[in-house]
């Protein structure tokens, strides 16, 4: 478990975090969302130790991740894919990862198979597409089979088949009981694979919590029947605003089944009805719409 | 999807010694330093043993003594292959501070301490392993036809440990210089401008300017680097010579790694957490 709490840093005059506090739990993905420059780069290296923080602090399973007795056993990271060296070979780079985690060099071969590069790790890593090395930085992550992972932007640079393989690459760690936090500024994927997320603006939490939760919070309720304008009549009697949309009517209530009765008991019946679901995207907008409009007055 | 398997994680603790037995073997590894030492040792031996046939050859003629022809071979040949050592660390060690390998290798060794003494030491064994084999080709070419006498073999074996000493505080030095610069174009050019350059244009100066500069320019000239480096590597050539000479360059080396290392050590922690 990663826990941070009212973490600050500057730089220069410009604060980049701003009391940012939150958990990422064991056993689930927890997605870290919010747009370039948000701050999301900067709080992964501050848990792992390549940033100091000017206040707040950062522990992982209980301590700070200096006092791990094998630091790669405690976090897993991938922070940037630019920063495996190009002229040395996959396997030399993973060796030194096992190296200092004392663990067989027989780990490199295990390591490069559990990502797909086990035919090309003899070779020097500028001859690897982005993909390649996000991969490769996987592989380092998970060198000591962690307890927890940090991946910062894993999915750039994924082709299709790439990204369906990190979702089931996530689900798998996460069910296997470790804390995994990804940042991605694709919420549409986030939302496809994280448990829990926290959304990030202009260095501050704007939101966080479940992501089912989050996008359940909606009031409103799709509907399509054989006869809308019947429909519309029916629930506008029964004190429902309701909305054409495409084929239907939106209404706003999330009271599915009060509606779904009304259309079979007095009205034509129905053809589809659904609770309509915000999407992270929305929500992030939401959240910081405040801000977005007090920067553009 | 495997998991690692539990009897493979080891309980003990990361260490010192972890880590720069790691940082050796990457630093061995191709696209690491290997190449460096190679050419490195084939230099020094290449020069030191063909001034040793030389010395041999014209020997009696120039009346060189047995002594020189034991010392002298060996303090040109570790000359030449510590500087061509240098360049070489100085432009590998600059390129891992620039394209992210050692803000990778902190992200594995947290401990900046830890990491940044395992990748000194790591350089300096280095170094001594490149000087030492240099030296010991050297010695074998002249034991061969001379035969194994004592004086020769302690005057050899002298000469070689200072040397070991002299580069590897050098190489000391250059690590912390190449760290500090982080950028290999750089690096290397103050390295050649502090090594050459300078001295160069001091001797000059202290040769033909007039007193004022000329008394400053030789006292400055005597506490560069590549100075002290030459003057270390003066092992007395009899008996009765002293070895102030070597201990006034050994330390004066060592002052400069001390001054130096502070810098070398605050800017390591900054330039690991990379661009913002």
């Amino acid at each position: 478990m990663i826990k941070v709490d009212a973490v600050t840093k500057s730089f220069g005059a410009k604060t980049v975090l701003q009391g940012v506090s939150l958990t990422v739990p064991d056993g689930s993905v927890t997605g870290f969302v919010g747009p370039n420059g948000a701050g999301k780069t900067t709080l992964m290296k501050i848990i792992v130790g390549l940033l100091e923080p000017q206040a707040g602090t950062v522990t992982v399973d209980g301590r700070p991740y200096a006092d791990a007795p094998l630091p790669a056993r405690s976090i897993g990271a991938l922070i940037s894919a630019e920063w495996l060296p190009g002229r040395l070979k996959a396997e030399t780079v993973l060796r030194y990862a096992c190296d200092v985690n004392r663990l067989p060099p027989s780990r490199v071969g295990e390591l490069l198979a559990e990502v797909g590069l086990e035919q090309v790790g003899g070779q020097r890593i500028k001859r690897y597409s982005l993909g390649m090395r996000q991969r490769l930085g996987l592989a380092l992550a998970l060198v000591a089979d962690p307890k927890n992972l940090i991946l910062d932007e894993p999915v750039n640079g994924l082709d299709p088949d790439g990204v369906l393989w990190l979702r089931g690459f996530l689900r798998h760690q996460a069910g296997r009981g470790k804390a995994v936090f990804l940042s991605s500024h694709l919420m549409s994927e986030l939302e496809l694979v994280a448990d829990d997320v926290i959304m990030l603006s202009e260095g501050r939490v704007v939101r966080q919590g479940r992501v089912a939760d989050l996008t359940s919070t909606s009031t409103q309720t799709y509907v399509e029947s054989p006869d809308v304008g019947r429909l519309a009549a029916v629930l506008g009697a029964h004190g429902f605003a309701v909305a054409p949309q495409g084929q239907g009517l939106v209404v706003t209530s999330d009271d599915t089944l009060e509606i779904g009765r009304l259309a079979f008991l007095e009205g034509p019946g129905v053809t589809q009805l659904k609770r309509i679901t915000e999407s992270l995207e929305n929500l992030y907008r939401q959240s910081t719409v405040g801000e977005h409009h007090a920067k553009e007055l | 999807m495997t998991a690692i398997a539990d009897q493979s994680i080891s309980t003990h603790k990361q260490t010192l010694g972890l880590v720069v037995a790691a940082e050796l073997r990457r630093s061995l590894a191709a696209g690491g330093l290997r190449v460096t030492m190679i050419v490195s040792v084939g230099i020094g031996a290449l020069v030191g043993g063909l001034y040793l046939w030389a010395l041999a050859v014209n020997g009696s003629a120039a009346g060189v003594s047995e002594s020189q022809l034991d010392i002298i071979p060996i303090e040109v040949g570790v000359s030449i292959s510590a500087l061509a050592f240098a360049v070489g660390l100085i432009g590998f060690v600059s390129r891992e501070m620039a394209d992210g390998t050692a803000t990778g290798s902190a992200i594995f060794v947290p401990r900046r301490g830890r990491l940044l003494v395992a990748r000194l030491v790591s350089a300096v064994i280095l170094a001594a392993a490149t000087t030492l084999a240099v030296s010991l080709f050297i010695a074998l070419v002249r034991l061969i036809p001379g035969g194994l006498s004592g004086a020769t073999f302690g005057r050899m074996g002298l000469v070689i440990l200072v040397g070991v000493v002299d580069v590897m505080i050098a190489s000391g030095l250059a690590f912390l210089v190449a760290t500090l610069l982080r950028r290999p174009a750089l690096a290397v050019a103050v390295f050649l401008l502090a090594l050459l350059v300078l001295p160069l244009i001091l001797l000059i100066l202290g040769a033909f300017a007039p007193q004022w500069l000329a008394t400053p320019s030789k006292a400055i000239l005597k506490a560069m680097p590549g100075t002290l480096f030459s003057r270390a590597l003066s092992v007395p050539l009899a008996s009765g010579d002293g070895w102030s000479n070597v201990v006034i360059g050994l330390a004066g080396l060592a002052a400069w790694v001390v001054a130096v290392a502070p810098f070398t050590w605050v800017l390591f922690d900054k330039a690991l957490a990379g661009k913002e």
